[in-house]
């Protein structure tokens, strides 16, 4: 005890008890931290634990995605910890061992040359450029943890390709491949971050190594098991859990929708987070979004407003190539092969919400707002778009992980129909996303 | 670039029936971000959404 209050106070870090208790554990363990709660430097307090007690240990520490490696890297500066996103750790294994992926896009058409038509319209319904990118997800599902594909599934012939390297493959068709390639590697502890939301041949490979392994992430935000079709370890492995439940962001009073999200899909009024008296200040506004187009559609009109803004622009050339089809289609100067078959905008709009395409959907109604203007609006977004800017406007999935002072979450989110359908029939996900969107606010929710 | 809201707008919009005094004080503030965040939120009609959070 004494020794680890010397590292804490060396290190200028006061614990917690509940952090303590991860830091003091030795074991396979799963820690579950509510949003804010200090997850990053818990994980930080535990690394400097375990190479005080043993300066030769070695530690690696998985993170979700490139961002969060880099935020890791500062943190963690000076301190012989491995950092790495699981999918370039498995590249990086894949290239020493002479099995390099190839990496590149899918092309859909190429694809629907290989696969059977009929069968992908039964799983996922229409074919939009959307839900192409479903398909392949389902793809990389059923190729899940199986270390092969039956010979008898209609996508057999693809993962024969994917195998001979003569189709590029995605990130988790080659993550799988170095998952099942029976490696065993020489670290003492690991430790894996967003553990809500990881696929399942990561959890088997992890659970196949002899190191300690911790578990980190929130039950609560798990997201990704329709997109990804991502499991949460929290309900698969039944290693101790710790829970964090003290944040370190948001005020009592900004707490309380979360905790209500937390009751009403508990229905367990014994957990619950503790707030601040008074929110951590970030100088940032924000408004969050359910889809991409309805983030674009906000940013025209906040442009129309005169004010500065921050977008995430990645995802704008899919937009603008989603309603140029649609323009060309209904204006009738090239007919789209699948958005032709309705007859209005109208039906289309219909018909992408009945499939649940809300992207599409959205992307429709963007359109039926500024017709011939959209293009040049989607595209002056871009020049002006602002990183600096206070106001952020993301999709819910983007926000994860940020903080601001203030967020509107209701308006383009929480209160659209089929969001809020979703949350009364109690479908877990949706009510993990509105708990995402709830917990960004460190002062208050409008 | 920051944009720091006072606290005591903070406060008038924890009350339901103080919001309406925020928004006639951000109204001419010289940066409107908020204010047009709380005429877009006020837009949507309550009776959208079933869930009480009070």
């Amino acid at each position: 005890m004494t020794n680890l209050n010397y590292s804490i106070k060396q290190s200028n870090m006061e614990l917690t008890e509940e952090q303590r208790l991860i830091v003091e554990s030795n074991e396979n363990i799963m820690v579950n931290a509510g949003a804010g709660t200090g997850k990053t430097a818990t994980i930080l307090a535990y690394a400097k634990e375990k190479l005080r007690l043993n300066p030769k240990a070695k530690i690696l520490y998985l993170v979700y995605n490139k961002e969060m490696k880099k935020e890791a890297d500062l943190k963690f500066k000076g301190l012989n910890v491995r950092i790495s996103t699981i999918h370039a750790f498995a590249f990086q294994h894949l290239c020493i061992m002479g099995k390099r992926p190839y990496l590149g896009n899918l092309n859909k058409t190429e694809v629907e040359k290989i696969i059977n038509k009929t069968e992908v319209e039964k799983i996922i319904g229409g074919i939009s450029q959307e839900k192409f990118k479903s398909l392949i997800k389902y793809l990389e599902f059923i190729d899940g943890t199986d270390k092969e594909c039956p010979t008898t599934h209609f996508a057999y012939p693809l993962f024969d390709k994917f195998r001979e390297r003569a189709l590029p493959q995605s990130h988790n068709n080659y993550l799988k491949e170095f998952c099942n390639s029976g490696v065993k590697l020489d670290y003492d502890y690991i430790l894996l971050d967003e553990s809500q939301d990881v696929s399942m041949n990561t959890v088997n490979f992890l659970e196949s190594q002899p190191a300690i392994k911790v578990y980190v992430g929130d039950t609560n935000q798990a997201i990704y098991k329709t997109l990804n079709f991502t499991v949460d370890v929290f309900t698969i492995l039944s290693h101790k859990e710790f829970k964090l439940t003290q944040s370190f962001r948001s005020s009592t009073y900004c707490l309380k929708e979360a905790n209500k999200i937390i009751q009403y899909k508990l229905d367990d009024e014994s957990y619950f987070l503790k707030g601040l008296t008074e929110g951590r200040t970030t100088g940032k506004l924000a408004t969050l979004s359910f889809t991409n187009s309805g983030v674009f559609h906000h940013a025209i009109k906040t442009m129309g407003r005169g004010l500065s803004f921050y977008i995430n622009v990645e995802k704008l050339d899919s937009i603008t190539k989603i309603v140029t089809e649609l323009e060309n289609t209904f204006t009738n100067v090239k007919r789209h092969p699948f958005y032709g078959k309705f007859a209005s905008t109208r039906d289309l709009k219909r018909y992408a919400y009945s499939i649940d395409d809300f992207e599409l959907a959205d992307a429709v109604k963007l359109y039926e707002e500024y017709r011939f203007n959209t293009i040049p609006y989607l595209r002056r977004l871009a020049s002006i778009n602002d990183p600096k800017s206070s106001y952020c406007i993301l999709t819910v999935h983007g926000s994860k992980g940020l903080e601001f002072d203030v967020v509107d979450y209701k308006t383009l989110f929480f209160k659209r129909k089929d969001v809020q359908k979703r949350f009364a029939a109690r479908e877990e996900e949706i009510i993990n996303l509105v708990y995402v969107a709830a917990t960004r606010a460190s002062k208050i929710n409008i | 670039m920051e944009e720091i809201v006072p606290e005591e707008i903070i406060k008038l919009l924890k009350e339901e029936q103080s919001r309406g005094l925020a928004i006639k004080l951000l109204e001419t503030s010289h940066n409107k971000t908020l204010y047009y965040m709380l005429i877009d939120s006020k837009q949507i009609q309550e009776d959208e959404t079933n869930f009480e959070f009070e």
